[in-house]
């Protein structure tokens, strides 16, 4: 029996690319200034062996599904015993079906913040558990992935039933991450909304009988430091998505484990708690 | 995008949400046990058979 295998749940959280087809107002890609970039299937691979890692989740600062050697970094990490997830906006699965069933995809949620994008992208998801059904798949596990603020509150509870009816597997909640402000019009719930809002989703999850994750109250150091790491396009390592310029070190030239290891990181997680953006988080 | 799923869900992959979630915790605890058996096993030996004579 593998050990050290057992211990693996960290998370290594990986930039497939910055390019992305949509222009969201919640998304703080907005107020970036990187240039385009694609990572290539060789520096995945450089980068997911510079740790031990339990998952792969295949997403940052764009839409994964535009980076052409997406699934060949899925088959490899699969092939070397880490289980891989990704999230998309769900506007390009109809033109990746074979890629998302084949590769052995374990995970794949759906991010959507509003019900009318949801009900543009409906079918191609529809279309995507059809297959994965005739095939006899049981891969890759669907999630619908709702960010939860003002403009979507009350759309919230149908956004649920709709993915119950779809046969999406899972309903995944978390906050608004709004620190940067990017769009003046997005706003936080309020923490009596929230709790009104949970107590409703934990009813009609059960009589649904659907798999919910509801986001928890938040802690220092948080739950995304303490699970995952975030290696961006460029292969700079990041404590967290959110964090897109505090770079501890580069994942191509050093490895994660060593920046992982190192005083930087180490005063990082000791310090979060006045950090001035982890500060103000709620995710 | 966000944070990845396993974040959310602790790696709770096929619907997890148990007693597997914290499987190296009980493989770990175990590994402990047998040790500690192993360590004591002269002292186990004798008196189970010392309650074998008695008996």
């Amino acid at each position: 029996m593998n050990w050290l295998k057992l211990a693996r749940n960290l998370t290594l959280q990986v930039e497939p690319t910055n390019a992305c087809n949509l222009d969201c107002k919640i998304c703080m890609r907005r107020n970036f200034q990187r240039p385009v970039r694609f990572l290539p299937l060789d520096e995945f691979t450089k980068i997911l062996a510079s740790g031990n890692f339990g998952y792969v989740g295949l997403h940052g600062w764009g839409e994964s599904l535009l980076n052409q050697q997406l699934f060949d970094m899925v088959e490899y990490a699969e092939a070397k015993g880490v289980s891989t997830n990704l999230t998309t906006n769900a506007t390009l699965l109809e033109d990746n079906m074979d890629g998302i069933l084949k590769s052995g995809l374990r995970e794949i949620a759906f991010g959507i913040y509003e019900k009318e994008l949801f009900t543009k992208v409906i079918p191609q998801i529809e279309r995507l558990i059809e297959e994965k059904g005739r095939r006899n798949f049981n891969r890759p596990k669907t999630y619908l992935d709702i960010t939860i603020y003002e403009g979507n509150l009350e759309q919230i509870t149908e956004l649920v039933r709709l993915a119950s009816d779809m046969g999406i597997d899972a309903v995944v909640l978390h906050r608004l991450f709004n620190v940067y402000k990017v769009d003046p019009s997005v706003k936080y719930i309020t923490a009596g909304e929230e709790q009104e809002l949970f107590a409703r989703l934990r009813q009609l999850a059960s009589s649904l009988k659907l798999e919910l994750y509801l986001p928890h109250k938040h802690s220092y150091p948080c739950r995304i430091v303490n699970r995952s790491i975030f290696v961006t396009v460029e292969g700079k390592v990041s404590p967290c998505t959110y964090l897109p310029d505090v770079y501890l070190g580069d994942a191509l030239e050093q490895g994660v484990d060593k920046v992982m290891q190192s005083r930087v990181y180490k005063d990082f997680i000791k310090n979060m708690k006045n950090h001035p953006i982890c500060s103000r988080c709620q995710w | 995008m966000c944070a990845p799923i396993t974040v959310t869900t602790g790696g709770a992959i096929s619907g997890c949400t148990g007693a597997c979630q914290v499987m190296p915790q009980i493989l770990a605890s175990l590994g402990i046990a047998g040790v500690l058996l192993w360590n004591f096993r002269g002292v186990i030996r004798k008196r189970l058979s010392f309650k074998k004579v008695a008996s």
